[in-house]
């Protein structure tokens, strides 16, 4: 039974131990990507990495037997570093995008990807709810956003973007749908109060709602639009303003027209009368307790953006919540030359033209242009997890090559997106255990090496026994079901 | 041409090969030999034939260089671009036949289908250098100039039956004497079998009777082919870079023609003397070298012969020959059959015997060997393996080549001994796919010694079995690394696993496994002949006994060499290398190949030391010695050997996949002039990551070569950053001029591909910037130096 230190705690071990077992014996966690429990130590993504504090060493933890009067550090400042130099590396050859461009680049933060997927499907009422929770005047926006998302959209360095600004239009001037907040939180009893009935005061008080708070809505105006309706008739016609103001009426957020804070009612007052305010009218006022800001902006997007920010932090101060951190690490592969770009049209919907002009478009046929250029595990995924808390940065290599990605493949409900393999080889070693008859392979070697299937075979030949098995296995979005999981 | 394909053949290799998924990369090395390329269709069969499962297949066939996964030419080109071609322009030799064969950026064979070019990474003929093969030909000292007419002696010799080597002369010999010729892979390259033709019909035709031997390589492969001529009461006769017009006129100056054609000898041996006097006929390189002759004794008579003993007089396959210098004493005397013995050596003793020699690995790391021996004697098992690692791989090195080709007894003698001392009763010699003549003369050893009794059941009639057999490697660097070249061993990829556990412990199919490099055991019958106190004698503290060195690059007298260790630098440059060659500057000296260092000039005085070399930065490596000289730039330098690890990293972990390749673009870009402030501290950065967290050797080395110039000639990586190269051999950073000193002789406009220089004779020749390649030929032919670089 070796004894040694692990940082600074004495263990003792049963014969032939790794460090990963010593240090789980004393509760010591150390992130792995390419170990799993109860298989041989691939040794392959180093990010295990332990410190052999006798010997300046570094040794990966998964593989290292224990032997008696090691003395190990698996939290030390040359550890983190050289574990983030690890996951570097692996970031730096990584071809993929945690979220979507069109889904980065869209200032209210619409699950693109998934809406199209949602439309794709014939799920029209879904995709309506999601864009109706989401940018909160999906038809408004429909007509005036600048539409970021299309400038996003990797489609569109192919042929045409998929009209995403057109899609949420048409499916918010659609009639139906409650607004997706029929999942409403339960009542919290708190009160909030808006100031303002432009876009921004609008998404504070339809976000509110959402979190189950009491909501009130000062406008100074009579009507609620604020901005929206300086548009003129051609751009946003009025009904469509009209119908989707009136939805968002029937929510159940009380309104209170020509009521002019300073003038009418006092922020002292309302914070007496309310559990917090949230100032959508550009009004500022000194840092005070319970006050949230939301900007109105030249871009209604960005207004709608700000006023669901406020809201979110209001709610977080009402329910004593901690802030919810950042998204977490941001893999990107920015633009991709556009023989690249090949391997993930293929399969898509022929190339369309997008139809510019106000007619309906076929909703079903546009969503499948996608490319679905977003993570199929941005949750469950341990490289993303693990940059976020090494603190990974992004791009440190210039003009980094990446491997040439081989785009999708597909197998029931699983995909493979190759692009996103960090080379660890559990597949390729669960589908040997499992006795497929083809199963993985690497391939090649060196920075060339990757995981293909072989013969130049299909997936669904490659995994016929064990897929899901692999996927479960896989510590990135590389192998993952075609359903992508919700954030 | 998939429809047309006959694939019954893969089920006859099959019977020979075996169907165990170890047979794998046999399997597919005979597919290939049949095929020329690996027909998917002949893979899919080894499937339905074997338990080789798709997965492993495709994960092998991919792997090694060796092997390709598309049909090729009829004939192979590979242009090697080891470490002493590359310094000697072996890129502009590879372009140079890309454009003969009117190739595009992305292909690589010509179309009506005759040759495919590929470069390789080192065809271990560094003394040839720029060498390439073509197909089992290898041309040396090829330059661009020269690749046509290369290509057409390669055809115009494919319609000749080709020469056969044979290891001894069949008849009896009247003369006496014997004439000597080297057939070693330099002297094959340099042309020794045209020589040996030449010298067969001349002596029919002159009626002499005389002993033909081919010897082992002498390690003066700077001057192949080689012929030696040696009589009785005289000194031996060596006559280097010999054609094979000079044949007859050789052979007259020293043995009487029988019959009519004896008046003829007076006149050619007149003629002889003048045209070895002539100085217009090539006059410095062409001349009869005697060991006398200060030079090649200086090469010669500086070294001392161990692993390499009786080099050059000892025919590598003649037994005979073997026994009568000692060979198979060793083993003898470890059998107790040695006179005045009465029993055999025990295993213990043996082993104590090469502690006491202080033996330490020739492959690079320096492990002792007595220790290693010891862990695979004591490891539990019945079943354990020899391995003799001869994946020799390093670009710029080829001593286990020429061990393997030359003393195959010797190192099978060195494993018989290791298998006593280890219980071993299986041996395997792995040797290099691009080495088939040291594959074939140890085939040929081990048939004469089992025929001999010194391999196979009862070895020498005792109780020790010990059967032995050839696996060859298939391309790939890091099987020199055990663990790696044990899984191809076992049918899968070059991968190393994590050690321990070690070979010693758990090797080859879990057996306690014994791998030592070919020049280690190459050393075993001297030390146990010799006693291991007087191997200890030699060499410093802890570096006991010789070191063999491929020296090559830009030194005079190029070759394999034996030093004691302890030899400085300086003094295998300068007195037995002959100093720079071209009178240029020594710069530094690249020592352990990829994974070693550059020790510069100022420190030549550094002594050829596993610890010494460590600590400035370099290793021992397996014995790559390349010189380099103030036209040798040290960020090229070490962007080429990253080059070449980073497409040598078997991509298992990525700290080397990745990082060696991040580190490579670094460089490229300083190289290109593109590099920018803080590149130098990240490389360093990368370099140390990559150097600490690797799995394996090949990782945790690679970096050597960009620390250890970046330490010592750190000026010059500043100096890229400001868009300058100071040695000029960046492209994107130099440019070509012609000064006044041209006399206007057009050369340089002959020379010149692109057509950047119009001859102008007799008049100041000017240089078009613009059409300039920077092929560097108008320098190289410029008569007065009037080409300067910028």
């Amino acid at each position: 039974m070796p004894k040694l230190t692990i940082n600074e705690i004495a263990v003792e071990v049963p014969e032939r131990a790794t460090l990963l077992e010593a240090a789980q014996r004393v509760g010591i966690e150390i992130p792995t990507l390419c170990y799993a429990p109860g298989k041989p130590p691939n040794t392959s993504c180093m990010v295990c990495v332990v410190e052999d504090v006798h010997r300046g060493r570094f040794l990966p933890a998964c593989a290292t037997r224990a032997e008696a009067g090691m003395v190990i550090a698996t939290d030390s400042e040359k550890v983190r570093l050289a574990r983030r130099a690890a996951l570097e590396l692996l970031l730096s050859e990584h071809q993929g995008d945690c979220e979507a461009p069109c889904e980065r680049a869209c200032p209210a933060g619409l699950n693109i990807p998934l809406i199209l997927r949602l439309l794709a499907r014939g799920e029209t009422a879904a995709a309506q709810a999601l864009a109706q929770q989401a940018l909160v005047l999906p038809a408004v926006l429909g007509r005036v956003c600048t539409a970021p998302c299309e400038a996003g959209c990797r489609r569109g360095s192919y042929d045409d973007p998929v009209a995403i600004r057109q899609l949420h239009g048409q499916l918010g001037e659609m009639s139906g749908g409650d607004g997706g907040t029929s999942a409403t939180a339960p009542v919290s009893g708190k009160t909030v109060v808006v100031i303002g009935a432009g876009p921004a005061g609008l998404a504070a008080a339809h976000v509110l709602q959402g979190y189950g708070h009491a909501c009130r809505v000062y406008e100074k105006e009579g009507e609620p639009g604020g901005v929206l309706r300086d548009f003129p008739e051609t751009q946003l016609p009025r009904k469509v303003l009209e119908d989707e103001l009136d939805r968002l009426g029937r929510l159940g957020v009380e309104f209170r027209y020509e009521t002019e804070v300073g003038t009418t009612v006092s922020l002292a007052q309302l914070l007496q009368e309310a559990d917090a305010v949230v100032l959508a009218c550009n009004l500022l006022s000194a840092e005070r307790t319970g006050v949230f800001y939301a900007k109105e902006q030249r871009m209604p997007v960005r207004s709608i953006a700000s006023g669901k920010n406020a809201a979110k932090a209001a709610h977080a101060f009402l329910s004593e919540a901690v802030e919810q951190p950042g998204t977490g690490y941001q893999s990107t592969m920015g633009r991709l030359p556009r023989e690249q770009l090949e391997a993930y049209v293929v399969g898509r919907t022929s190339p369309g033209t997008l139809q510019r002009s106000r007619n309906p478009i076929r909703m079903r046929e546009e969503a499948e242009r996608c490319l679905h250029c977003d993570c199929h595990a941005p949750v469950s995924c341990k490289l993303r997890r693990f940059a976020t808390e090494y603190g990974a940065r992004a791009k440190v290599f210039r003009n980094a090559e990446r491997p040439a990605p081989d785009g999708l493949q597909r197998h029931g409900d699983v995909i493979f997106d190759a692009g996103k393999c960090i080379r660890c080889g559990l597949c390729v070693q669960i589908s040997a255990e499992r006795r497929e008859a083809l199963g993985l392979a690497f391939a090649e070697r060196g920075f060339a090496m990757r995981v293909r299937v072989p013969f130049g075979e299909t997936l669904s030949k490659a995994l016929t026994l064990c897929a899901r098995e692999c996927v479960e296995a896989c510590p990135t979005g590389a192998l993952a079901f075609e359903n992508i999981e919700d954030l | 041409m998939k429809t047309n394909l006959d694939i019954t053949e893969v089920d006859h290799i099959l019977e020979r090969t075996g169907r165990r998924a170890e047979d794998l990369i046999p399997i597919l090395q005979a597919i290939q030999e049949n095929y020329k390329y690996l027909p998917e269709e002949a893979l899919r069969r080894v499937c339905e034939l074997s338990e080789i499962t798709p997965a492993a297949v495709e994960s092998v066939s991919t792997f090694f260089s060796q092997f390709r996964r598309r049909p090729v030419g009829k004939h192979i080109i590979s242009v090697c671009d080891g470490t002493a071609c590359h310094v000697k322009r072996s890129t502009a030799v590879y372009d140079a036949v890309a454009e003969h064969l009117h190739l595009g950026a992305t292909e690589d064979t010509d179309a009506e289908g005759v040759f495919t070019l590929q470069k390789v990474a080192c065809l271990g003929c560094c003394t040839l250098a720029p060498a390439v093969r073509i197909d089992s030909v290898t041309y040396g000292h090829v330059v661009p100039d020269t690749v046509s007419r290369m290509l057409e002696d390669f055809l115009k010799q494919q319609s000749h039956v080709p020469f056969q080597a044979s290891a001894t002369g069949k008849e009896a010999p009247s003369s006496a004497g014997e004439i000597r010729i080297g057939l070693g892979s330099c002297c094959v390259a340099g042309g020794s079998e045209k020589i040996r033709g030449a010298l067969m019909e001349s002596l029919e035709n002159l009626g002499i009777s005389v002993q033909v031997k081919h010897v082992s390589c002498v390690g003066m492969c700077h001057q192949t082919p080689l012929l030696e001529i040696v009589l009785p009461d005289e000194p031996p006769h060596l006559y280097a870079k010999v054609r094979p017009e000079d044949v007859e006129a050789i052979l007259m100056a020293h043995f009487k023609p029988a019959g009519a054609r004896a008046h003829l000898r007076s006149v050619t041996s007149r003629w002889l003397q003048r045209a070895y006097t002539r100085e217009e006929r090539d006059a410095p390189e062409r001349y009869a070298l005697d060991v006398r002759d200060a030079p090649v004794a200086a090469f010669l008579g500086a070294q001392q012969r161990l692993a390499t003993e009786y080099c050059g007089e000892m025919a590598p396959t003649d037994m005979t020959e073997y026994r009568r210098l000692g060979g198979f004493e060793a083993l003898r005397a470890c059998l107790g059959l040695a006179s005045g013995q009465d029993r055999p050596l025990s295993p213990e003793t043996i082993i104590a015997e090469i502690g006491v020699s202080q033996l330490r690995g020739r492959g690079g790391a320096g492990f002792p060997t007595a220790q290693k021996w010891e862990a695979v004697r004591n490891a539990p098992g019945d079943r354990k393996i020899i391995i003799c690692n001869g994946d020799e791989g390093d670009p710029g090195a080829f001593m286990d080549r020429m061990i393997l080709e030359s003393y195959p007894f010797r190192v099978i003698e060195g494993m018989t001994i290791a298998s006593l001392a280890t219980g071993a009763r299986a041996g395997i010699l792995y040797i290099r796919a691009e080495y088939p003549l040291a594959v074939s003369r140890v085939e040929e050893a081990i048939v004469l010694c089992e025929r001999e009794g010194y391999l196979g059941t009862s070895v020498l009639g005792s109780s020790h079995d010990f059967q032995v057999r050839v696996a060859r490697g298939a391309g790939a660097f890091v099987c020199g690394e055990e663990t790696a070249l044990i899984a191809s061993l076992e049918g899968r990829r070059g991968s190393p696993t994590f050690r321990p556990p070690f070979p010693a412990q758990q090797g080859l199919h879990g057996c306690p496994t014994l791998v030592n490099n070919t020049e280690t055991f190459a050393m075993i019958p001297w030390i146990m002949r010799h006693g291991g106190a007087a191997f200890a004698a030699l060499g410093t503290e802890r570096s006991k006994g010789t070191k063999v060195f491929s020296l090559a690059g830009k030194v005079a007298r190029g070759g394999l060499i034996e030093v004691p260790m302890g030899s400085t630098i300086r003094h295998i440059v300068d007195d037995i290398g002959g100093g720079v060659s071209g009178g240029r500057r020594l710069k530094a000296v690249q020592i352990g190949g990829p994974s070693g260092g550059c020790i510069p000039a100022a420190l030549c005085d550094t002594p050829v030391d596993y610890e010494a070399l460590l600590e400035a930065g370099a290793m021992m490596g397996s014995g790559g010695f390349v010189v380099l000289d103030d036209m040798d730039c040290m960020v090229e330098m070490a962007h080429y050997f990253l080059s070449f690890t980073q497409r040598e990293s078997c991509g298992k972990c990525s700290p080397c996949r990745v990082g060696t390749k991040r580190m490579l673009e670094l460089l490229g870009m300083l190289c290109r002039g593109e590099g920018k402030g803080g590149d130098l501290e990240q490389l360093e950065e990368l370099a140390h990551a990559v150097k600490g967290q690797s799995l394996c050797g090949l990782g945790k080395t690679a970096p050597n070569p960009v620390l250890t110039t970046l330490r010592y000639f750190r000026d010059e990586f500043e100096a890229h950053i400001e868009g300058r190269c100071p040695a000029g051999k960046c492209k994107p950073l130099i440019s070509y001029r012609i000064t006044e000193d041209c006399i206007g002789c057009t050369k340089c406009a002959r020379v010149c591909a692109p057509g950047a220089i119009a001859a102008n004779p007799y008049a100041l020749h000017e240089i078009n910037g613009d059409l300039c390649t920077k092929c560097d030929n108008c320098r190289l032919v410029c008569p007065v130096d009037a080409v300067k670089v910028e």
